[in-house]
């Protein structure tokens, strides 16, 4: 919008520069910028002849050599003589492992300290506030290493060692020693792809009944049992092909205990002091803070709401279900995901008592032996970063679709292709300016949210291509390519993931993504860089022009076929 | 309706022309807030904006002190060309006062420094004449007892009265109102709108967006309907209310004077 | 009332409040209400107590009856256990008490103990009046001029350096005074640029050299403490203290710079707000640790404590600015609007209107953020500092001592709870008197 100037506005005076309202803006901007760029400039002049001074290059080439260290802890194959990159794949592994553990854990105890700190129930209220306060007001970090020391000083030796009882009526068969624990775990044998089968089919099965159940519902009025027959389909229907094959033959699954074999328990799962202590404390220290989330959340329901419920006759249970946790979980789930965030950040802990996470190889080991810290920070950060920028664009993704409808004063907008075809494709119409600011991907906060998507994306893909990096023969490793192909790839790798990532969402977004897919893949296939390589397995040719063709369909699908989901939108209108 | 003669020696308009608008224009996005504005207030007016919500008045008056920037046509206040350059700005936001719908009276501080706020920072005024100032006004607005508590123990109407003293403490020229009233209980509109009478009394240049028809044909000089971002008529307001010409005045009239 | 047709009512007297029936008032209906309403919850709470019954008297037998005070070994502590008639574990404190002197000072000299001392005594008189507001006003100049006196006590070395340091903020304020009002006219906002480049002149270029002068003409110095001889609790205290001190103030420029629509500006501070935010501390810290040095020109380097602290107030300003981002949002937009038409420009009016409000809303979020980052010193001792937690290690390494875990720990977590818990009270009480002051 150019202010269409008046007559008497004049000629331009170098004072109007900070002086007008029309120029202030773009001074400071490039005042800042510049200042900016010079810092920027600076540092990296410094680090350069810095590492010049120590002899030193950047380049992550190290990443291929052997990483020559021992990982006891370990999800993946690996050995001594695997690369410095398996072994950061080990340690992201291991990140991952514990991160998902710990935030099961961490849900359950914060749920249940939350709702009992809410009880009628005196005593057990006060028990759960003075666990959150203690817990809340300690270091994880001390929390951690004082369960690691206790496990390490006062758990017996593998030999003295039993099963742990519950209250001395179960026997859990898990053998907690001085050197770990270990757990039973499956033995899956010929014929346990029949029972995982029938869990696939179960979940689908309990899916597609309770549709039917709400169809049923919709047109009837009558409200079919759903709990018990879905929980009847996902454990029932595999326990009968466990049973029924076990009749017939060898049962397919069975579980494995640990057994003391000479020095050390042998069998089932086993796991590390360090990595249960680092469990339990996350869980219990992220648990605290969860707990406070849910009772906010709870609270935050008026009370007002339940009496209309009740008012309305609907029963307790029915109350919760339909009128109270809805509301309570747009509440408590933004903090929830932050809460997953900062575990996922905590573990990085894990290198003070010695489990191997991403910190612990990439920033540890790996650092120490190799010298190149700016090259393994860089990798370490990214890798965080990219986790919890995935994070929170999922927050920001539901945040979106949880969110009453208020009017944003959004300052920007971000273009997209779909208005640039306005024209040409009638449906793309309703994408109106106005329609737009209703979504999430919107403004300033739109590219962010794209920039989001991009690492998320980036980082999946270097995940899947590390993977691969030890096993083939026929591909150079990665880190040995020249740079330019290393960034081509990692841009159209990132860029199909966003595609597919968008176009699953149904968003709008989707087609600016498929065409700079597009645009990166025959950028790529002319660069040189080896498409086919990626599947290494299938005829020369087929994932060049098969991804082609696979982005111009997807083109093809957003502009001609069905529109990209405007459900979000329609509901703005409604609402409005 | 308070029907109480007033006192209009005071009330004289000069020729000396405080706020000139022409040909002003404003957008937001693609939507037509303002339509080619043309509007001259000349010292000790009264003018009343109605219209229906929505029909730009509030906007135009904001135009006025650049809370909203218009982007074509031209905006004179006491002589001074609002363009884009931030002195003027400043200048224009001193000399122009303004009271919100919603008082916007600043809550952490104490009714007194809420007054001397402006006074001390922009005019540079000593503390002590500041708070002088500040107590004559309020004095005015009936509420000096008031003056050490905070915005939230006092009623709307009082600080609807506090947010009136506020803009007097920067001895304006003119003074805009933005729907003063329409955030108050019945019982509160009288005393904040006996607060403007008077100040129309003391031949105050003022602009009023309001639906205060009784204030309207009581104090004002002219009064100005707005539909659809366009001035669709302005007149005394006698011959506004006894003999509206445009078909859409008569439909708005007969709305808000019809119970 | 003889006529019993009649809906006509007159009440013929006035009923007196009786008491309720017995059962629904005092303590065993609470008890009922409280503890045993449901069979489920009347289990939940026999569990509960019998656990508190249990725990609450072992732990003190353990702590407290059956503790050993004073030995020089563990194997001293059981003797003098068994010697007493001591069954089952029992806290061996003897080993805190031995040690407590490098709890609290890591290695620093014993002769000079009083040195950090007394800062911390003069800590609590600096910290006064920013904590209650109805002590006088001029005790803010001694809060303003603390941190170069702490750091000369701590340190040591020529009290011109922080003097000279101190020096570049008078250089800042003469030279804005000068070019604001007295001797040129220029904007606030140059005078304000002008002045902050003249403070980093004066640091980069004369501060040395005049410290250097002045220590020539008048020495006045004291015995230097190396930074690696400090820790333990000290160490604690001074990233904690000096990294909320300076938090605060970058984490509100960040949040204005967020908040900003000039979109560079915006764009630098997200880029930083969500950089920080997304890698843990410890990666900071080993950037602190290892790689910070290379950003510098060839050839300078500082402290380790120095380095760790610009990460700890880069990563807990990030989380600040967050806090003061939500407090701005939650501000009405009637408050902006009325400052601007009271002729305040964008520096007064976030001054005098916008930022008291909003710091006023964010106060539990500070607090919260100062208890994070106060907790999060502990992870320095990953990086090889000797704080509370990092010199524990070598005392567990102790063969005197092998075999005590639960005393150290459980001395350093009660500390950092007093701290922490104390400032959450603290917050507490804060948002309990602005609630009701202006009600």
């Amino acid at each position: 919008m150019t202010a269409v100037t008046d007559p008497s506005q004049g000629g331009f005076r170098i004072g109007m520069l900070l002086s007008d309202t029309r120029y202030r803006g773009a001074t400071i901007q490039t005042i800042a910028l510049i200042a900016f760029l010079t810092a920027g400039y600076w540092l990296v002049d410094n680090v350069i002849s810095n590492l010049a001074a120590l002899g030193k290059d950047f380049s992550f080439r190290f990443m291929t050599e052997p990483a020559g260290y021992d990982i006891n802890q370990r999800l993946i194959e690996y050995t001594s003589r695997s690369s410095h990159a398996t072994a950061a794949v080990v340690g992201i592994l291991n990140t991952l492992l514990v991160a998902v553990l710990g935030c099961a854990l961490a849900t359950v105890i914060g749920v249940v300290a939350g709702v009992l700190r809410l009880s009628n129930n005196w005593i057990v209220a006060k028990l759960m506030t003075v666990y959150v306060e203690t817990v809340r007001n300690i270091p994880v970090l001390i929390q951690i290493l004082l369960l690691a020391a206790v496990f390490d000083e006062f758990l017996p030796h593998p030999k003295q060692a039993g099963t742990l009882s519950l209250f001395g009526l179960v026997d859990t068969g898990v053998v907690a020693t001085n050197r770990g624990f270990y757990v039973p775990g499956p033995v899956f044998h010929d014929g346990s792809a029949w029972v995982v089968g029938a869990l696939i089919v179960g979940i689908l099965l309990s899916i597609g009944y309770a549709r039917h159940a709400r169809r049923v519902q919709q047109d009837t009025g009558e409200i079919l049992p759903v709990l018990p027959v879905r929980l009847g389909l996902i454990v029932g229907l595999p326990l009968v092909v466990m049973l029924v094959l076990s009749a017939v033959g060898a049962p397919p699954i069975t579980m494995e205990s640990p057994v003391l074999k000479g020095f050390n328990f042998q069998g089932g799962i086993y796991m590390r002091n360090s990595l249960v202590a680092l469990w339990l404390a996350l869980s219990i220290y992220t648990g605290a803070f969860i707990a406070e989330n849910v009772r906010a959340g709870i609270l935050s329901v008026p009370k007002g709401q339940t009496e209309a419920a009740y008012a309305l006759g609907l029963r307790p249970r029915r109350t919760m279900q339909l009128v109270i946790l809805p509301q309570a979980m747009r509440v408590i789930i933004p903090p929830l995901i932050s809460q997953y965030l900062n575990l996922t950040k905590n573990s990085s802990l894990a290198i003070a008592v010695g489990y191997m996470d991403a910190t612990g190889t990439l920033g540890g080991i790996t650092l120490n032996q190799t010298g190149k810290e700016m090259e393994t920070l860089m990798l370490l950060m990214a890798f965080y970063l990219s986790i919890s920028l995935t994070i929170s664009m999922v927050m920001n993704l539901y945040n979106e679709q949880v969110k009453l409808v208020e009017r944003t004063s959004a300052t920007g907008f971000a273009p997209s292709l779909g208005h640039l075809l306005n024209n040409v494709t009638g449906p793309w119409r309703n994408l109106t300016k106005g329609d737009a600011q209703h979504q999430p991907l919107y403004g300033v906060a739109g590219w962010l949210n794209l920039v989001v998507l991009l690492y998320g994306a980036i980082w999946l893909a270097l995940l899947v291509y590390l993977f691969l990096m030890d096993t083939p023969a026929q591909r150079e490793p990665y880190f040995l390519w020249p740079t330019s192909r290393q960034i081509v790839f990692l841009a159209l790798t990132a860029s199909t993931m966003s595609a597919f990532l968008t176009i699953v969402f149904k968003h709008f977004r989707a087609i600016d993504f498929a065409a700079l897919t597009l645009v990166l893949w025959v950028a790529a296939s002319l660069l040189g860089v080896d498409l086919d390589g990626l599947a290494a397995d299938l005829p020369d040719g087929v994932v060049t022009y098969g991804g082609f063709a696979a982005q111009v369909a997807a083109i093809a699908y957003l502009l001609f076929g069905k529109r990209p989901n405007l459900t979000y939108l329609n509901r703005v209108k409604e609402a409005g | 309706m308070t029907n109480t003669a007033i006192d209009t020696s005071n009330m004289v308009v000069s020729d000396e022309v405080a706020v000139e608008i022409v040909n002003m224009n404003k957008w937001y996005g693609e939507f037509h807030v303002l339509r080619d504005i043309n509007l001259t207030v000349n010292r000790g007016e009264r003018i009343v904006i109605c219209g229906p919500s929505g029909s730009g008045k509030s906007t135009l008056i904001r135009c006025i002190n650049r809370l909203e920037e218009h982007q074509k046509g031209k905006i004179v206040v006491d002589g001074i060309e609002l363009t884009s350059d931030l002195k003027n700005i400043d200048k224009i936001r001193s000399e122009v006062g303004m009271v919100f719908q919603h008082f916007n009276l600043f809550p952490h501080l104490t009714i007194l420094e809420n007054c001397t706020l402006a006074p001390i920072w922009v005019r540079k005024t000593p503390r002590r004449e500041a708070e002088e100032i500040a107590m004559h006004f309020l004095e005015k607005v009936k509420i000096p007892d008031q003056a050490h508590k905070y915005p939230g123990q006092l009623s709307g109407g009082q600080q609807q009265r506090v947010a009136i003293a506020r803009a007097l403490c920067m001895k304006p020229r003119i003074m805009l109102f933005d729907e003063p009233t329409s955030a108050l209980d019945p019982e509160m509109i009288k005393e904040v709108l006996d607060t403007m009478i008077e100040l129309a009394q003391e031949g105050m240049t003022m602009l009023c967006v309001t639906h205060e028809m009784g204030f309207a044909r009581q104090v004002a000089n002219r009064v100005i309907f707005m539909d659809q971002g366009q001035i669709v008529e302005q007149n005394e307001p006698e011959e506004f209310f006894l003999n509206p010409q445009s078909e859409r005045t008569k439909l708005f009239l007969s709305q808000i004077l019809g119970h | 009332m003889s006529n019993a047709k009649s809906v006509a009512f007159v009440a013929t007297k006035m009923i007196p409040p009786s008491p309720p029936p017995s059962g629904s008032v005092g303590p065993i209906h609470w008890a009922r209400e409280h503890l045993f309403p449901t069979p489920l919850n009347a289990l939940l709470t026999l569990v509960s107590i019998a656990f508190v019954l249990w725990l609450t008297p072992e732990i003190i037998r353990w702590a407290f009856i059956d503790a050993v005070w004073k030995a020089g070994s563990l194997a001293e502590c059981r003797e003098i256990a068994r010697a007493a008639g001591v069954e089952g574990s029992f806290a061996c404190w003897a080993v805190i008490n031995e040690r407590f002197n490098q709890f609290m000072f890591g290695f620093y000299p014993s002769e000079l103990y009083w040195r950090p001392i007394l800062a911390f005594a003069l800590l609590l008189v600096a910290l006064a009046p920013v904590l209650f507001a109805h002590l006088p006003r001029k005790m803010l100049i001694f809060s303003a001029v603390y941190p170069f006196l702490a750091y000369w006590l701590i340190w040591g070395d020529s009290l011109w350096a922080p003097l000279s340091a101190m020096a570049g903020f008078a250089v800042a304020y003469a030279a804005f005074r000068a070019l604001s009002g007295g001797v040129v006219q220029l904007g606030l906002a140059a005078a304000a640029a002008a002045a902050g480049l003249a403070a980093v002149l004066w640091w980069l270029f004369a501060a040395s050299s005049a410290a250097e002068a002045m220590q020539a003409v008048l020495p006045l110095s004291i015995e230097h403490v190396e930074s690696a001889k400090l820790g333990g609790f000290l160490l604690a205290l001074i990233l904690g203290v000096s990294g909320i001190a300076m938090s605060l103030p970058l984490g509100i420029l960040l949040a204005l710079g967020r908040k900003s629509d000039l979109p560079v500006l915006k764009g630098i501070c997200v880029a930083f707000i969500e950089f920080i935010r997304g890698v843990p501390l410890i990666t900071l810290l080993f950037v602190a640790s290892t790689l910070l040095n290379y950003f510098l020109p060839p050839g300078t380097s500082f402290d380790l404590i120095l380095r760790v602290v610009i990460m700890v107030t880069l990563f807990a300003a990030a989380y600040m600015a967050e806090v003061i981002r939500g407090g701005l949002a939650a501000l009405p937009q009637g408050q902006y609007e009325a400052a601007a038409a009271l002729g305040l420009d964008y520096w007064k009016s976030m001054r005098l209107v916008i930022l008291p409000q909003a710091l006023k809303i964010s106060i539990p979020g500070i607090v919260n953020t100062f208890i994070g980052l106060f907790k999060d010193t502990t992870l320095v001792s990953v990086i090889g500092l000797l704080d509370p937690v990092g010199i524990i290690a070598p005392m567990r390494a102790d063969s005197n001592w092998n075999g005590i875990v639960w005393e150290f720990y459980g001395f350093v977590a009660l500390f950092f709870f007093i701290f922490c818990f104390g400032m959450s009270r603290y917050s507490m009480y804060l948002e309990g008197k602005l609630k009701t002051d202006h009600r």
